[in-house]
């Protein structure tokens, strides 16, 4: 059960049904995302915002794809681990969008560019980490699981 | 909202001309902004105390992480805000000039 009464699940999706219209706008995000970035990308920025964020107790549940121990890790220190230098990119830029997003630069973007993204693609990647900037909020405040 | 008012709940809300149902808003958003994984069943409660029902709580929430969604990406992608005229006692409440905020991430090479 959620931390209000009238919603008796224990997913955000439980708790975005409780809002007419909330459900459908996230899961078409969702969706798209998942779609166009990859499941494994998404689900990487899904947990390196949730280690941002201190609710590394999520990242189980947005792992997607991932294993279990590489997400662990990559919520706590995703740079001790292998990944390609277009993921670093996107998890460096996922990190410094979630702790302190106000000193995001062009140069931050250009970071993108040079390891491959398209100006789609660091649309795409900026989208996904400020869904998962919302949906983890919102999980961790109403004590639900994130999609 | 007059600006001088806008400008003190930007600054200081706490100490704005608020009533008490306003300020348990905005402090469920503002741990919900900064420090949501702290967020508690005891906040949750304030809330209720404060005369909020679920459903005004779960709005609450929605609107602050939508808050939190969009800036983000106005913040990541660098997008320029051009429709407001911001007056001077704004600015001065979030500590810029009116020439920072006009250089968007995408004129300025910092």
């Amino acid at each position: 059960m959620s931390r209000l009464r009238t919603v008796t699940g224990k997913s955000l999706e439980d708790l975005l049904s409780a809002a007419p219209g909330a459900l459908e706008a996230d899961t078409a995000m969702r969706r798209l995302l998942i779609e166009q970035l990859t499941p494994r990308l998404y689900s990487l920025i899904g947990v390196v915002v949730a280690g941002g964020l201190g609710c590394e107790r999520f990242v189980e549940a947005l792992r997607g794809p991932l294993d279990h121990d590489l997400a662990a890790q990559a919520a706590g220190d995703w740079r001790a681990l292998e990944f390609t230098a277009a993921e670093k990119a996107v998890l460096a830029y996922a990190e410094k969008g979630t702790v302190d997003e106000a000193s995001v630069r062009k140069r931050d973007v250009d970071e993108l560019r040079a390891a491959g993204l398209s100006d789609k693609e660091v649309l795409l990647v900026a989208t996904a980490i400020a869904y998962h900037n919302y949906a983890i909020r919102m999980a961790a405040a109403f004590d639900v699981a994130p999609g | 909202m007059a600006v001088e008012e806008v400008a003190k709940v930007i600054s200081n809300w706490r100490e704005a001309d608020l009533d008490d149902h306003e300020k348990a808003m905005l402090s469920f958003t503002e741990k919900f902004t900064l420090t949501p994984s702290q967020i508690t069943d005891t906040d949750i409660e304030s809330l209720r105390a404060a005369g909020f029902g679920d459903e005004q709580i779960l709005a609450i929430g929605l609107g602050a992480g939508y808050r939190n969604w969009v800036d983000r990406i106005a913040d990541l992608l660098g997008v320029e805000e051009t429709k407001f005229d911001f007056p001077e006692e704004i600015l001065n409440a979030f500590g810029v000039t009116r020439e920072q905020l006009k250089a968007s991430l995408y004129q300025d090479d910092r």
